[in-house]
């Protein structure tokens, strides 16, 4: 993406063009690091919506940033997250189980595939905030280690420890889940 | 875990994070190939895990927000001068600080209508005193138009003031029907100075309530009024109390007359000219 202070000056006149971009540029990643920490596709997919939207009113407002969305959005995904879990707090709500395979390869294989990427995204959202935002933007909004220091405003040598541990926490779930 | 492990966890996501292969990263550490593999092939799946979307979805959010924004700046397009007053917390603000307004408003003009002095006349009714001037022969009208009531078929003198009050006011008041009964009863005072040219001034007709009045005989001739019997009296006192009076007014009635006419149409109030007839 082109310099970001020019297309937020657009985005800032409400142009089409510069908000398509933005969307554009920013959807994929934002719904990645949302899938992180809710496990539901389809509340992924309505929350990085509510990012935009939100994104729109501080533009609208004059609140958003003046050089760069990156940081900016990620804070707008972790809050409307944790909005979410706290109203999932109040109201909880049984899921219905994953009873669809993919129509692609051997079913038994893909199934079992399914299986375990359920278990890990069950996993992640149990582990501790920190450590969730740690994967979500290294691994759902692809950052480095160092734009994730930066932006959760902590030592490189902190995030590296925060991320093996949950990694750790991860595979013990999974072998729990595994019978090993 | 041990620090140890932990470092050597670490120093391996760093190498899986530059893209190297899992296998040619667990060569490093033989002795701890067994414990990182697993925790290596988490971190694997997690760079992997499949969170896709459809182009729909994605396609469908882009609607969505694009259309917001066309809404928003359309709503930019519109906002009126003074957009600090279309907020919604300023404009519910201005709407109960022009309530608050309006209702002090109405109760202050109550009570500046009360504190009015009596003589003001019914709403309905209109007063022209035309005879303030010098000379001896002006003469004094006073019109009383009132399109609620019938035309009295009777004639009284005006109230007689009281001397010790009103001693320059000296004239008499003639009260001539103007036509025989129309509907827009129309009834002429007209006073006459019979004293001293002085400048004829306007008292303010006492209540009842205030200075009861003797029941003394009119002083006032009728001009062309028809002769009336007490009877007569009284119905014509119903007619000109219909509209004005109450029942206490009504009390009054029986015993003066003629004080009654203009006293009572300054009491407002709802018809009781059945209450008149005892």
């Amino acid at each position: 993406m082109r310099n970001e202070s020019v297309l937020l000056a657009r985005a800032r006149e409400l142009d089409q063009g510069a908000l398509a971009e933005i969307h554009d540029a920013y959807y994929g990643p934002l719904l990645r690091y949302i899938a992180f920490r809710v496990s539901d596709q389809q509340i992924a997919e309505d929350l990085t919506s509510d990012v935009f939207t939100r994104l729109l009113t501080a533009l609208h407002d004059g609140r958003a940033p003046e050089t760069t969305l990156r940081g900016w959005l990620y804070g707008v995904a972790a809050n409307v997250v944790n909005d979410f879990h706290r109203q999932r707090y109040r109201r909880p709500q049984t899921e219905l189980p994953e009873t669809l395979a993919s129509p692609h390869g051997d079913p038994t294989e893909a199934a079992e595939r399914t299986l375990q990427q359920n278990h890990l995204r069950e996993a992640l959202v149990e582990l501790t905030l920190e450590q969730q935002d740690v994967l979500a933007l290294r691994f759902g909004y692809d950052m480095p280690i160092r734009d994730v220091a930066e932006t959760l405003g902590k030592s490189e040598g902190a995030i590296k420890q925060l991320q093996a541990r949950a990694v750790t926490m991860l595979s013990k779930k999974l072998a729990l889940w595994r019978g090993v | 875990m041990d620090a140890v492990l932990e470092g050597k966890l670490i120093d391996c996501l760093d190498a899986l994070e530059r893209g190297e292969a899992l296998e040619e990263i667990l060569r490093r550490y033989p002795d701890d190939a067994a414990a990182l593999r697993p925790l290596l092939e988490t971190a694997q799946q997690l760079a992997t895990l499949p969170i896709g979307y459809s182009v729909n979805s994605q396609r469908r959010s882009r609607n969505a927000f694009l259309q917001q924004a066309a809404q928003l700046r359309d709503g930019q397009r519109r906002r009126p001068f003074f957009p600090w007053l279309w907020r919604p917390q300023l404009n519910a603000s201005f709407v109960a600080a022009a309530l608050v307004v309006m209702i002090m408003g109405a109760l202050l003009f109550t009570l500046w209508d009360d504190l009015q002095p009596d003589e003001t006349l019914a709403p309905n009714e209109t007063m022209t005193v035309p005879a303030l001037m010098e000379t001896p022969s002006a003469t004094s009208t006073v019109e009383a138009m009132s399109t609620q009531q019938e035309t009295p078929t009777w004639t009284e003198s005006a109230p007689t003031p009281e001397p010790q009050e009103t001693p320059t006011s000296l004239s008499t008041a003639t009260v001539t029907p103007t036509g025989t009964n129309p509907p827009t009863g129309t009834t002429t005072v007209t006073a006459t100075p019979t004293s001293t040219p002085t400048r004829p001034t306007y008292t303010p007709t006492p209540r009842p309530s205030d200075t009861p009045q003797p029941p003394s005989p009119p002083t006032a001739t009728s001009a062309p009024a028809p002769t009336s019997t007490p009877d007569d009296d009284n119905d014509n006192d119903n007619d000109n109390d219909n509209d004005n009076d109450n029942d206490n007014d009504n009390d009054n009635d029986n015993d003066n007359d003629n004080d009654n006419d203009n006293v009572n149409d300054n009491n407002s109030g709802p018809g009781n000219g059945n209450d008149n007839d005892d």
